[in-house]
């Protein structure tokens, strides 16, 4: 049973490219995802009720989460490094298979599948009911239209929101939240907290540091500028990552300048002329339409007017990269960097 | 109104995001269009910027705005509806439930690039068809049949639209429908200029050839055909103009609200009622107004855009509200 502290608005457009859910797959090969339950560690056993506060929210458990229901990719792959993947009774969204290896995705395929459309800003749709229906202890992803904290408390289910996916940062600190590679490892104690899988969470930070310091130890970049962007899938818009996206930190670690760090946004919508300005060395193209290939991916960049006065177009240095291997903060961001610095390298 | 429009051109080509000294500017055009100076002494991403980005675009939105103020001002004329605008034809939400099915659903991916905008206009003329085959009676499209189809017609592919955006499996496509509900003028290249330029030349041409026609229409059809002008075909074959010219360039632009609504009232205000004036009129202060529009659009949150729809509705709303106060003053 779970129990809410105050409430608060749901405001879901704010939040229209953080709540992607990836589509079927096309597209290159990641390094596998780990699959198997983590060696346990020394880790505290959690207390139940546990309270914890997500997104300004106090989230109340009674005890540790048995029927789990996931959102999208991220969260099957931080509960899959804390080996709970066994109390997900039910997945909405879309999960490419690229995102994980033969033995996830096999977990993944015998999970029931709520719903895999999306409405107009992109998240998971299902209806209340049919969620209700499965009773569920706790919920997790972010909140959507039907999916909210009040709806889902009325029914004694929790909601736990990925930070990346507060509607209202405010509500955390008076600063945007500036992310980091702490911000998976923070993502994986919580878990580990949640699910009393404290130990396990140790192991798989300990994992995930040693990948990280792998990266940054030797970078493959050496202060190029560079530049992430979302296009929407006929180039009508382009919008790209500041500090306040994941994906500046993935830069950084593989030695790369974001030249859009400093805007006041997370995501804004850029003009093709500020790009050609700007005139990035290497692009990072984050997608989420898997009918498309990456070379497909990559031409709504290169085919932009006046996208051959770009460096980084020039010289063939545009990269696609699936949204959720860079967003939010989860084992597949450290996934994703390992396989950006491969493919700088190579 | 002619040197207004024109300085308006090459002053916007001048003004973006990104600032290019105006005397650069000036040589950029010249090389390319006279090739003068021959040897560039700029860089390579402003030369990209004025002549791939930016002159193209300010030019399609030239042309994209005059098309709407002719289509505006002819079908208010033709339906005798000061509240008409050229989407009332459907054309609109037939572009964009075309671009969505082309977008989401890969329909028309056969005709590669130009899939989206051709299934675009597909749409628009779709959307059109549909209405004229509601609207008529007797072999001719009656005002009020007219624009009740249209209405009816742009509320039901509206709907559709919604409903392939909620099919879709992706959010970066369903982002990109968002382009056509709202208008944009970023994706102008030098290839979606001819298309364009050669329809909205074409309407006005018959536009211009008939304006008398047009003047004598908007009395009402017995005076029409007390005078001699067949209302029933007349009305049928500018309304085909306009569709067409439209369709063309909601396929490039996107559904750009208001500038037809707004633009032959402004015209009429500054040449009068007759169609002789009216066209050349409202064909530059929609090139113009919309022109503005963008560069207003390129430049108020720069490096960001905001998208044009919001500006043309903040100039489009006035218009609307002093129309239908005197409206109101004349029932009174």
């Amino acid at each position: 049973m779970v129990r809410f502290g105050r409430s608060f608005a749901a405001l879901r457009g704010l939040v229209l490219l953080g709540v992607m859910v990836s589509a079927a797959a096309t597209g290159f090969a990641p390094p596998q995802a780990a699959a198997q339950e983590s060696s346990p560690v020394a880790g505290a056993r959690t207390e139940y009720p546990l309270t914890i506060t997500n997104c300004g929210v106090d989230l109340t458990l009674d005890a540790a989460p048995e029927r789990v229901v996931v959102m999208e990719p991220s969260v099957v792959s931080t509960i899959n490094a804390i080996g709970a993947l066994d109390r997900v009774v039910a997945r909405i969204g879309l999960y490419p298979t690229e995102y994980f290896n033969a033995e996830v995705n096999d977990a993944i395929a015998r999970i029931p599948e709520l719903a895999s459309e999306q409405t107009s800003v992109g998240g998971a749709a299902i209806s209340l009911e049919t969620l209700v229906d499965l009773q569920p202890d706790l919920v997790i992803g972010y909140d959507s239209e039907t999916i909210t904290r009040e709806n889902l408390a009325r029914f004694g289910i929790g909601l736990y929101v990925l930070p990346a996916y507060c509607v209202d940062p405010s509500a955390v600190s008076d600063e945007p939240a500036i992310p980091s590679f702490a911000s998976v490892t923070d993502e994986l104690r919580v878990f580990g907290q949640i699910f009393d899988r404290a130990d396990a969470a140790d192991a798989a930070i300990q994992a995930q540091e040693q990948q990280i310091e792998a990266v940054v130890g030797n970078p493959v970049a050496h202060g190029e500028r560079a530049a992430a962007l979302f296009v929407a899938s006929d180039g009508s818009a382009i919008y790209t990552y500041s500090r306040l996206g994941m994906v500046d930190v993935q830069m950084t670690a593989l030695g790369l300048v974001n030249i859009y760090a400093d805007l006041p946004e997370r995501s804004p919508e850029i003009s093709i002329e500020s790009l050609i300005d700007g005139d990035p060395e290497v692009l990072i193209l984050l997608y989420t339409d898997t009918s498309k290939t990456p070379e497909e991916i990559t031409s709504l960049v290169t085919d932009l007017p006046g996208a051959s006065a770009i460096t980084a177009v020039r010289d063939g240095r545009v990269y696609p990269l699936l949204f959720n291997f860079s967003e939010p903060p989860s084992p597949l961001v450290v996934e994703g960097l390992a396989l950006l610095a491969e493919r700088l390298a190579g | 109104m002619a040197i207004a429009l024109l300085l308006t051109i090459i002053v916007a080509i001048g003004l973006g995001p990104v600032f290019i000294a105006p005397e650069e500017v000036v040589q950029i055009v010249r090389h390319h269009v006279i090739g003068q100076p021959v040897e560039p002494t700029w860089s390579r991403s402003n030369d990209a910027i004025i002549w791939e980005v930016r002159t193209p675009r300010v030019l399609l939105g030239a042309v994209v705005g005059a098309t709407l103020g002719i289509c505006g001002m002819t079908l208010q004329a033709v339906v005798r509806n000061p509240l008409a605008e050229p989407y009332i034809l459907g054309v609109s939400a037939g572009a964009s439930t075309g671009a969505a099915a082309a977008i989401l659903f890969g329909v028309g991916s056969v005709l590669g690039g130009l899939s989206t905008s051709m299934v675009a206009f597909l749409g628009a003329l779709a959307a059109m068809l549909l209405v004229m085959v509601i609207a008529h009676t007797n072999g001719a499209a009656e005002p009020a049949r007219l624009l009740v189809a249209g209405v009816a017609v742009g509320y039901l592919l509206s709907s559709v639209t919604s409903l392939l955006i909620l099919f879709a499996d992706s959010a970066q496509s369903a982002q990109a429908v968002v382009f056509w509900l709202l208008g944009s003028l970023a994706q102008a290249e030098w290839s979606t200029l001819p298309v364009v330029g050669v329809m909205f030349a074409l309407a006005l041409a018959l536009m211009v050839l008939w304006r008398r026609r047009l003047d004598v229409l908007s009395l009402g059809d017995e005076t029409a055909r007390a005078l001699g002008v067949d209302p029933g075909r007349t009305r049928t074959a500018l309304v085909l103009a306009v569709a067409l010219s439209v369709g063309a360039s909601v396929a490039v632009s996107g559904g750009i609200g208001f500038i037809g609504l707004a633009i032959p009232h402004m015209a009429r205000r500054v040449v009068g009622v007759t169609h002789a004036l009216g066209l050349p009129a409202a064909a530059m202060l929609g090139a113009g107004t919309l022109v503005w529009a963008d560069v207003v659009a390129r430049l108020i949150l720069q490096p960001r855009e905001m998208p044009i729809g919001i500006i043309t509705g903040l100039i489009g709303a006035p218009v609307l509200v002093v129309l239908v106060r005197r409206l109101q003053s004349v029932a009174g």
